[in-house]
């Protein structure tokens, strides 16, 4: 049986979740060695934050389990189906969350505060890739983001790299 | 709606190192704290182990008769041909100055020799950092590597280069040889190499490359010089030929580049074909041969047929592309997808285009820092 454990969202709702689901969290991990971890664990992020969390752990859990449980015969095509569906489910992730900025950015700061990697890393790219070949007044709009810049020093940042420089 | 001003500046620098260096330049002007990561020297010094592919050419033009230089300096994008030839480049150095050697966002220039007090600079252009190297004997035909590697450098606390000074000593007549001089900026010292190197040639000025460790030259008696940085250990390369009747000269240029971490050898013969060679272990492989009969006529736009095939000149060649220049055009011209664009027309590179010529080194963007002299 499992070993589970119940954590409180910053809006008072409980998960339960698996030790091994959410042990890939290193500041969960650390809490439950130190044995803080008793009863329900609370943490600081929404409940719809929390729910996106929990559904890429245990996406990530589903895959490191079925490759410890693989032998190698056939191997090598059953990674390549598994692989496409990685893809395909990490496609329908990204979607979603550059849907949602909000979701996409409490997610970003929540992955950084369970110290998350894998997450934290997949979706930094995914914001990079978003910003990629784009004008700074797009990025601007796509995420809120103010121009505080007086129109003489934004000119002077342009100037600087006159001969470089790719509009 | 989300917003950025939320997230900390690890994340916003864990997300901004993931992009390349040209879209860092645009992304500076999104907000005044981007900007300032951007700038950031630790920032800077985290980026620069990354492999930036080409962004493009400098492109200079020296007088065939006389060794005066002309001092002008274009630079040509890769992303952007039609933009021509940019300028100013080196407008920040403190006097005019001609470029020697290219490597992983570092340039090496001297000055022009019009100065009174000639010496050696090496700089990064986009982040106009500069440091002035003593130049103790300057030497008008010293032909000047520069060897720097970040993505090998583990002391991580220095970007440090190295510059090889190659002279050819002639002594004794009858047996000229190559010496090395190797600056490190470490030391900040010049020291002479126990390494010399037989060579009856000269080495081509700018037709030097670094590749994993080795510096290249190509000199004119159909050989390439091959200097290991490190070990201080030299050694001549034969230039491949193809399949030409030998008594019709080297008349075409030929160049050396690098893609895919290989040495290239391109020469463009006198029938007017393209043909690109790799160094492996084992000596040369021929990779291709391409008709540029053929490649224009796939290109029709792109020149009118009384052109003649045989004074089309490589000029140099990094990660795929090469430059090309013949008595009408400068082309760019990539080996991998086959396609060629025209860059600018050469009656207007220079007022003094007649009677000059022309040479290129490949450029990629880096934020590196180098310690500000």
């Amino acid at each position: 049986m499992a070993i589970m454990y119940a954590l409180k969202s910053s809006d008072n709702e409980i998960f339960e979740v698996e030790q091994k689901v959410i042990e890939q969290s290193e500041t969960i991990k650390k809490m439950i060695e130190d044995g803080a971890a008793t009863g329900e664990i609370p943490l600081q992020v929404s409940s719809k934050t929390l729910a996106k969390v929990l559904e890429w752990c245990k996406q990530r859990q589903h895959k490191t389990v079925e490759n410890e449980n693989d032998d190698n015969k056939g191997k090598r095509k059953k990674e390549r189906d598994e692989d496409d569906d990685i893809k395909e489910w990490e496609n329908k992730f990204s979607d979603e969350l550059k849907a949602d900025k909000d979701v996409l950015f409490d997610l970003l700061l929540a992955s950084n505060y369970l110290d998350l990697p894998a997450l934290l890393s997949f979706l930094c790219q995914l914001v990079a890739d978003m910003v990629a070949g784009k004008m700074p007044e797009e990025i601007r709009r796509m995420f809120n983001i103010e121009n505080d810049f007086t129109p003489e020093e934004e000119k002077a940042i342009t100037a600087e790299h006159g001969w470089a420089f790719q509009p | 709606m989300g917003n950025f001003g939320f997230l900390n500046n690890d994340i916003c620098f864990n997300v901004l190192s993931r992009l390349p260096t040209k879209d860092l330049l645009r992304l500076k002007c999104v907000c005044k704290l981007w900007c300032q990561l951007i700038s950031d020297r630790i920032f800077r010094q985290v980026l620069s182990p990354r492999r930036e592919p080409i962004s493009g050419f400098f492109f200079l033009q020296k007088y065939h008769w006389y060794s005066d230089d002309i001092r002008t300096i274009g630079y040509i994008s890769v992303e952007r041909q039609s933009a021509g030839l940019c300028q100013p480049v080196f407008n920040f150095l403190p006097e005019d100055v001609k470029v020697l050697a290219s490597c992983n966002g570092l340039i090496c220039c001297r000055s022009s020799f019009l100065s009174q007090d000639p010496a050696l600079y090496v700089c990064n252009p986009l982040s106009k950092e500069w440091i002035r190297v003593n130049w103790t004997k300057p030497d008008i035909v010293a032909s000047i590597g520069l060897a720097c590697d970040p993505c090998q450098d583990t002391t991580n606390s220095l970007n440090n280069f190295k510059l090889v000074s190659v002279q050819l000593v002639e002594t004794c007549p009858e047996d000229p040889y190559f010496s090395f001089n190797i600056y490190s900026s470490i030391t900040g010292l010049w020291v002479k190499s126990e390494e010399i190197s037989s060579c009856g040639g000269n080495l081509y000025a700018n037709k030097v490359i670094f590749v994993k460790g080795y510096l290249y030259w190509l000199s004119n008696i159909a050989e390439i010089l091959e200097f290991d940085v490190e070990n201080e250990i030299s050694s001549l390369i034969a230039i491949p030929f193809p399949n030409l009747d030998m008594e019709s000269d080297l008349l075409y240029a030929p160049c050396i580049g690098e893609s895919n971490g290989q040495l290239h050898f391109i020469l463009v013969s006198d029938d007017g074909l393209l043909h690109i060679w790799t160094l492996e272990d084992f000596g040369w492989n021929f990779k291709c041969s391409r008709s540029l009969e053929v490649i224009f006529e796939e290109h029709p736009s792109l020149r009118c047929k009384s052109d003649i095939m045989w004074l089309t000149e490589a000029l140099a060649f990094k990660d795929g592309y090469l430059l090309m220049k013949d008595c009408s055009n400068i082309y760019l011209y990539n080996v991998e997808t086959n396609k060629m664009d025209k860059v600018l027309p050469t009656s207007e590179l220079h007022e003094y285009s007649f009677g000059s010529c022309s040479t290129a080194l490949t450029y990629s963007m880096s934020l590196v820092p180098l310690n500000s002299a």
